[in-house]
Order: C-alpha cells, then structure tokens, then sequence
C-alpha cells in the first residue's frame, strides 16, 4: 500500500489527507499548529505537530520511505523550497507541491518537484471545463459513494470489444463514453494524438490501450475495476 | 488488403533507405511516423530510439518520440523527453504545451 506525506494541512492539506484517508491509504499529516494536528489524528494513520520550517525538525522523522509528499506550505515559499529539498534528498520519490504563481512553478521545478499544482486555478479551469464541454473528467460524485469517473482501459480488457467484456455484469459499472485518442500528425507534419469522445458507445467497440472509460457506478465498484 | 500492402511497401521502403543512410536522421523520424500513425507505438519507439543514437539532440526525432511516449501511456518517460527538448530549446511552444498537459492536475 503507498504511503502519503502530507505537510502543511490548511485547507489544501487537510483535503488531500482526509481524501486519502477515507479511500484507505496510509496518510502522516505534518503541522505545526496542535488543534490542526489533533483533529486530524483520528482521520489519518498519523499526525505530528512540527516545525517545518526548523530545517533539523524534519531530518528526525523517517520520510524516505513514503512514495508521495504533498507539500501544501504555499504563501510561504521559502518553506516549501526548504521541504521540498529535504524530501528529495531524503529519497521520496514524489514530491507534489502547491503553488500560487508560475515564478514558483518554475523555481519549484528547479529544485525538483516532481508536480506542482495550484488548487485554486486548476479547480476553476475544470469547473470551466465541465460547464463548456463534457469531455474531460476526473471525478464526479451524483451523490454520496456514487460517481462518474474517467479512466485507462484496465489491461485485461484492453483488445475485446464492449460486448466482450460484458463490464456490467462482471463489475456492476456502466459505460457511459469511450474516451478515444487517435494518432495523426498535426499541420507541421508532427506526431500528435487527437481525443474523441464516444457518448454510448456500440457494443462491437474495441477497447485499445490509448482508450480512457467514462464509466458510471458506485465508487467501490469503480475502485476495483480500477485497480484490475 | 491494398492499405497492408501499401503499408509494407512503405515499411520496406524506408527501412532500405535507413541501411543506406544510417546517418541521416529523416528517415528514422518518417519510419517512426509510419509506425505511429497505424498504432504500432512499440515499433514506433524503436525505430526513434535508433535514430536518437544517431542524432542525439534532434528536436523532431525527441518530440515526436515523446508523443509516442505519451501514446503509451508512459507519462513519466514522455515528461522526461518533454524536458530534454526545452533544455535544447526552451521556447519549443509544442513541448512546452505537452508537457503542461501532462504534469498538471
């Protein structure tokens, strides 16, 4: 099971740790404020009041293990230039950081984030995304425990045509779209991959490895054939 | 049938034309680009792995690599390449659009 290290739990934080926790991953929330860190103690498996900013304070903790950081310190840049360090020469493997302007973005990369995000821009771009043209999704709940989800075609399906992996019955989801990406190359002559979107699907559509499913069902039932 | 053929003729075709001209990487880029094109990523990166031990810093032999890259879902190797052409040439728009797509959320 991976291991998730969340610094810094303001509102960003706390959401990436409580989200993590209720799909039942292994989350350690790093804060330094005491009712923070309580409140979230009986969420995530751990949680620790710290000083991040303490450059030795987070060299006592054994992080290089963990598989992914998420650094959630914006508004205080020096401290997540700080952290992010510490955690890539510590040994995790990836680093997710939190950002509020590109000038952070690229210094952030600099040293080595492997991902930078900005919450506020991104969550309005998808919002934007979903009201102009359906075709991208990452997750959205219809109501509680049941969602809409995109995702890769799992391995084991990949070749066999809708009717053939009969996903209704054998995993209880629906099909709602075939998310397609076809090659071709652009106006100068450069490989590039073009999306379509396939609303209702044909049952004699083959499922290829450059597919994503629209697919529609109750989370559980979604993780699992997700994780086939 | 006449597309298979049509295929492998232009398959063979510039396969001969890499053996003459080992050194010249256009035509491992259009052997690539033949690949792609029918789907047949694995061969696809084959053909621009070769390429690139000829070449090392063509632009159109990585991007077009780290599209197929992208293609095979392998977003880490495609991200790496992304890099590697903006390093060479940090206002490769191309690149720089990939590479934006797939490291933000």
């Amino acid at each position: 099971m991976k291991q998730y290290l969340v610094v810094g739990a303001g509102r960003f934080g706390s959401a990436v740790a409580v989200t993590l926790a209720r799909k039942g991953a292994q989350v350690m929330v790093l804060d330094k404020d005491e009712q923070t860190v309580q409140q979230l103690s009986e969420i995530v498996t751990e949680a620790i009041q710290i000083d991040v900013t303490d450059p030795g304070a987070l060299g006592r903790l054994d992080l290089g293990e963990m598989d992914v950081a998420v650094v959630g310190i914006a508004g205080d840049l020096e401290a997540a230039l700080l952290v992010t360090l510490q955690l890539k020469e510590m040994g995790v493997k990836t680093v997710v950081v939190k950002a509020k302007t590109r000038a952070e973005k690229k210094i952030l990369s600099r040293i080595g984030a492997d991902r930078i995000v900005f919450p506020e821009r991104d969550m309005g771009i998808r919002v934007a995304n979903s009201l102009v043209s359906p075709t991208i999704f990452d997750y959205i709940q219809v109501s509680p425990g049941f969602g809409i989800m995109e995702t890769k075609v799992p391995k084991s399906i990949r070749g066999q045509t809708l009717r053939e992996a009969d996903i209704r019955a054998r995993f209880g989801i629906d099909i709602v779209a075939i998310h397609r990406k076809a090659p071709q190359l652009d106006k100068n002559g450069q490989s590039e991959l073009k999306s379509t979107l396939l609303i209702a699907p044909e049952a004699t559509e083959v499922l290829g490895e450059n597919d994503n499913l629209v697919i529609i069902g109750e989370e559980s039932k979604i993780e699992k054939f997700k994780s086939l | 049938m006449s597309n298979i053929r049509f295929f492998a003729r232009k398959e063979k075709k510039l396969r001969e034309k890499i053996e003459r001209a080992p050194q010249d990487p256009e035509n491992y880029l259009r052997l690539g680009k033949l690949y792609f094109l029918n789907s047949d990523y694995a061969k696809a990166a084959e053909v621009y792995e070769r390429g690139l031990k000829v070449s090392p810093r063509e632009k159109s032999l990585l991007f077009n690599y780290a599209v197929t890259r992208e293609a095979q879902q392998d977003l880490e190797g495609a991200k790496e390449m992304f890099l590697e052409i903006l390093s060479i040439d940090p206002n490769h728009q191309a690149a720089q659009e990939h590479l934006e797509k797939i490291t933000d959320f």
